[in-house]
């Protein structure tokens, strides 16, 4: 008997560890959210998608945000692999800024149990930019050849002139006259070359307006800048769960020099093409097939249907979660408010503090207690939506005549009684105003889900923020106020069965009266 | 349960001395609200099947007394004791229970209809449907409504119509003690003096005992077996109306049955 247990178990064992052995592997790669991280991203998940029949199944965890989020993300295993560059690893990960080399970075690294690669072949630091013709009349390749040209107008962005290593730096290491320096936005610094008001700017190197506005970008011969060397990072675990698919990401290493870069950029910015078919068509001429059809990315209307399919259940899963528990919570919360008068009056004071809190620094306040994603983004969007429903809870039994009070009290109702029978329908015009607010304010608010992460309708926004791209912002804003006037609609035909008649008459009777 | 708590409490409290006829008991009842006395000390009784009407200027303290025997207010001092049994907050639910509270416009829930108001006590103690409906045409027939008028909301009826859906909902579970605020403060003229007949009619026939609040000494002569005259939050004199007229407590009883005299009054 004992045996024949031994052996079900046996084989229990060992059906189960076939059936782990045998399901297809997951890779996620994420990025940061700007255009160059998107593509990076979608290069290395085509590589990751091509490396043989063992490839897992891979997907793109798109723009999850800055820096730190990307990377606790990696270090919490939410993302497998994203591109990073050399000096924001030694800057802003490993705190140890102007120890950028690869072998040091690779060890501090592989103590935190992150691999990287070798650098793909570009950098994408600051930069010295002139137009290629005055480049080429003035024979200028590097930023000392700059040095010596007389008579040059210089036009840099606020943050370049007013950083410590910034442009002060950059002119002393150089010995560049300082005199006729103009402050202007970086985004116009490209027209002001274009037209001449400027010679030189500063650029980031491998910026896809380099190639629209055929500028020449000068090379750093004294080694001015730091290194920002693109490269993967990757949790080892997955170097063992899915080795292939990491290896064929670390063979890009090389693969990718500035121009190159640049041109992706471009493809992605200016000609309005996809990230995927961009990386697509970026890793068919490396292997040295034809390029494939340019992808662009789709009309308006059919980026909106696209949006409202992907992200739309996420964003009313997002606003209906939310709002439910908010209710659940908010009217006994309010019910308890208006019993307790003092703890009440702290209570109600608690949630507008909260409220007056800026709806993104809320987002960001849960983030080291929640994570980033759906739960940090749930528990700020319930806070945002308690206030309207506790407020109008207590406004609505307030609002309930005396007489009426003492009527239930007087019936020889029992005070719960009095409070479902009695209170609470008088109130429920009130309290369900207040539901309504909430809904609306949460259709809006969840937009900045997106920013941790979360989805819903605000990751095309963001991203066409990052982007500079309003088409894509509309894509997500369209929707997003759509299904605020759906709510607003639904709440309205939500008022005209739930609400008792006898309550709605008595608004008529009143206005006739 | 709750009887068991009111047996409790009757064990606990010395009964007042007291004749079994008497229902409501007041026993040194104070309440002020904050310098102001609503209700000085004061002690009265009513009894069994007779009907007692409070009556005086606004603010003398008459809707205070009715709210302190049911409990919706404290007494600051004294006590009030209901068939027998003092009013405390254990006491409260269970002596509500026996006494119909109707006040000015009937005090209807605007949410419930006409006959939800009725039955909603006695749905809450979980009466039969049967047992509801039988009541209710009972009552009906009582305050002379038909059933398509009760199945109407509050909004929808008339100041009179809502009044005898508020006696209805006072008497649905037949209490032994009726106290009425102002119940024709509302109504017009005629519906006033049609409710009043119907009223007389109804307190007589189901031999209620029944504690009135007015500020019309006519209409507390009519509905009273006896006029208890209040200022100050006193009962100043008590008694029926014609005492009043032949010797009045002090000059403020006979000004106030001189001005409710004059014409146009």
């Amino acid at each position: 008997m004992r045996l024949a247990l031994a052996i079900v178990a046996a084989s229990l064992l060992v059906a189960l560890g076939a059936r782990a052995a045998g399901e297809p592997q997951h890779l996620r790669i994420g990025s940061k959210r700007f255009t160059e991280s998107y593509i990076l991203a979608e290069i290395a998940a085509a590589a990751a998608r091509a490396s043989g029949p063992e490839a897992p199944d891979v997907w793109h965890e798109q723009g999850l945000g800055g820096t730190a989020l990307v990377y606790r993300a990696l270090k919490e295993g939410s993302i497998d692999v994203y591109p990073e560059y050399t000096g924001t690893i030694a800057e802003a990960v490993l705190h140890v800024p102007g120890h950028a080399d690869v072998p040091n970075l690779r060890r501090a690294l592989a103590q935190e149990g992150i691999g990287m690669t070798d650098p793909l072949g570009f950098e994408n630091t600051y930069a010295i930019a002139v137009p290629a013709k005055l480049a080429l009349g003035r024979h200028l390749e590097t930023i000392s050849d700059l040095a010596g040209e007389a008579g040059m107008k210089l036009g840099f962005s606020h943050e370049f002139l007013g950083r410590s290593d910034g442009f002060t730096a950059l002119a002393a290491r150089y010995g560049i006259p300082t005199a006729h320096v103009q402050a202007l936005d970086h985004g116009l610094a490209y027209e002001a070359l274009a037209h001449g008001a400027i010679d030189v700017t500063d650029v980031y190197s491998t910026d896809a307006q380099i190639e629209r506005y055929k500028l020449k970008v000068l090379a750093d011969d004294r080694g001015f800048f730091p290194s920002y060397q693109a490269v993967f990072l990757y949790r080892e675990d997955a170097a063992r769960r899915a080795p292939a698919a990491i290896r064929a990401i670390a063979g890009l290493s090389g693969a990718i020099d500035n121009r190159t870069m640049i041109r992706l950029n471009a493809r992605a910015e200016v000609d309005a093409r996809t990230f995927a078919s961009v990386a697509d068509e970026f890793l068919r001429e490396r292997a040295g097939g034809a390029a494939g059809t340019a992808e662009l990315r789709p009309s308006l209307w059919r980026g909106i249907r696209e949006t409202v399919r992907t992200e739309g259940p996420r964003h009313a899963r997002l606003v209906a979660i939310s709002v439910l528990l908010a209710t659940i919570v908010g009217i006994p919360l309010g019910v308890w408010a208006r019993w307790t008068r003092n703890a009440g009056r702290f209570v109600l004071a608690a949630t507008s503090v909260v409220q007056t809190i800026p709806s993104l620094a809320l987002l960001c306040f849960f983030i080291p207690l929640l994570g980033t994603g759906t739960l940090a983004a749930l528990a700020a969007l319930f806070l945002y939506a308690l206030l309207p429903i506790t407020r109008n809870t207590v406004a609505g039994l307030d609002a309930i005549p005396p007489a009426l009070r003492e009527s239930a009290a007087a019936l020889g109702l029992g005070r719960w009684a009095q409070l479902f029978r009695v209170e609470l329908p008088l109130a429920s015009r009130t309290i369900l105003a207040g539901i309504r607010t909430s809904a609306v304010i949460s259709v809006g608010t969840a937009t900045l889900a997106a920013f941790i992460g979360a989805g819903g309708f605000g990751a095309p926004i963001s991203t066409g923020l990052d982007l500079d791209d309003t088409r894509m912002i509309l894509e997500g804003a369209i929707p997003a106020a759509a299904l605020a006037l759906a709510v607003e609609g639904m709440f309205a035909l939500l008022d005209r069965t739930m609400i008792p008649k006898g309550l709605r008459l008595r608004e008529g009777m009143r206005a006739g009266e | 349960m709750r009887d068991e708590v009111t047996d409790a409490l009757d064990r606990e409290t010395p009964p007042v001395e007291l004749s079994s006829r008497t229902v409501i008991v007041m026993e040194g009842i104070a309440k002020r609200y904050g310098d102001r006395l609503a209700v000085a000390p004061t002690t009265f009784r009513v009894l069994e099947r007779t009907s007692l009407a409070l009556v005086g200027p606004s603010g003398c303290g008459k809707s205070t007394i009715l709210r302190l025997i049911l409990g919706l207010l404290t007494p600051d001092a004294g006590r009030v004791l209901v068939g027998g049994v003092v009013v405390t907050p254990a006491t409260v639910i269970s002596i509500r229970r026996r006494i119909g509270y109707v006040i000015q416009d009937g005090g209807l829930f605007p949410h419930l209809s006409a006959n939800e108001n009725v039955a909603l006590l006695a749905r809450r103690l979980r009466w039969s449907a049967t047992r509801i409906a039988t009541r209710v045409d009972e009552l009906a027939a009582l305050v002379r409504l038909d059933s398509s008028t009760l199945r109407r909301y509050p909004a929808e009826l008339s100041g009179g119509q809502r009044q005898r859906v508020g006696i209805m909902r006072a008497l649905m579970l037949d209490p032994e003690l009726l106290l009425l605020d102002e119940p024709m403060g509302a109504l017009d003229p005629i519906a006033r003096a049609r409710l009043q007949g119907d009223l007389k009619r109804i307190f007589s026939g189901l031999g209620k005992t029944v504690l009135l609040v007015t500020h019309s000494l006519d209409e507390a002569a009519y509905l009273g077996d006896e006029v208890a005259l209040m200022r100050d939050g006193r009962v100043i004199q008590r008694g029926t109306l014609r005492q009043f007229v032949a010797a009045p407590a002090d000059p403020f009883v006979r000004e106030f049955i001189e001005a409710q005299r004059a014409p146009c009054g």
